[in-house]
């Protein structure tokens, strides 16, 4: 019973960290410190050499950024 | 342990259902609005462009498909305006200064509106940035436009022009 209570007041306090980002909202995610790679030229040919030697590609997010814009 | 494991199913369930509903769909009467100019202190309102074709876009300066579609959609509305076409640009920016700084960039001739809180952004569902409704002359939306490339511009004049003609 008491583990039960914990883990709901637990799931609870950490459901506040879970919120919604409108794409309106996203202006900080679209500076370009907050980019994942910083610059497209060189992860471009990266990953091209990675798909030559691998013969794989992917498991990287697509394009467009944190921004949400197009 | 049941009643734990329904509690937790249900609160996801409810965590999924964030269902919003599209208050701008193409047939429906466009949200009026009352707003700020972003320079200066005159107020618009929706009401003011009735009888006009209106390109209402939602924009922001961190936006980077805005700063192609503004000489664009600027070229467009000097090439209309007489006809009875009018570009309202909504800015979402937190940071009137963001805004200006772009504009100081990009100059347009349309008319630019600061929607400080977001609310409006909110009534009409921007679900990409940018995002741009397509008013008739009665206030009724006649398309919605997610995102922008260059090539749009050529849809969007379509449109434009198809609408001028129909009144």
């Amino acid at each position: 019973m008491k583990t039960s209570i914990a883990a709901i007041i637990l799931l609870a306090v950490l459901s506040t960290g879970c919120t919604e980002v409108l794409p309106r909202q996203r202006g900080n995610l679209a500076l370009p410190q907050m980019g994942l790679t910083t610059d497209g030229l060189e992860f471009e040919l990266r990953q091209h050499a990675f798909f030559s030697k691998e013969s794989a590609a992917g498991g990287y997010g697509g394009g467009g950024g944190g921004c949400g814009c197009n | 342990m049941h009643k734990l494991y329904l509690f937790v199913l249900s609160a996801l369930l409810w965590c999924l259902t964030g269902v919003m509903a599209n208050a701008a769909e193409v047939g429906q009467s466009a949200p009026p609005f009352t707003l700020p100019a972003l320079q200066g202190d005159k107020t618009n309102n929706l009401k003011d462009y009735q009888g006009k074709v209106v390109y209402l876009d939602f924009w922001a300066s961190w936006c980077a498909p805005c700063r192609t579609s503004f000489p664009l959609l600027n070229a467009l509305y000097k090439k209309y305006k007489d006809k009875g076409f009018a570009v309202v640009a909504v800015n979402l920016d937190e940071d009137k200064a963001k805004a200006e700084k772009f504009l100081q960039a990009i100059p347009v001739d349309f008319t630019i509106l600061h929607d400080a809180s977001g609310g409006l952004a909110d009534q009409y569902v921007v679900e990409s940035m940018p995002t741009s409704f397509i008013v008739d002359q009665k206030g009724v939306v006649q398309h919605v436009h997610h995102g922008f490339v260059s090539d749009d511009i050529k849809a969007i004049e379509q449109k434009v022009t198809s609408l001028l003609s129909a009144n």
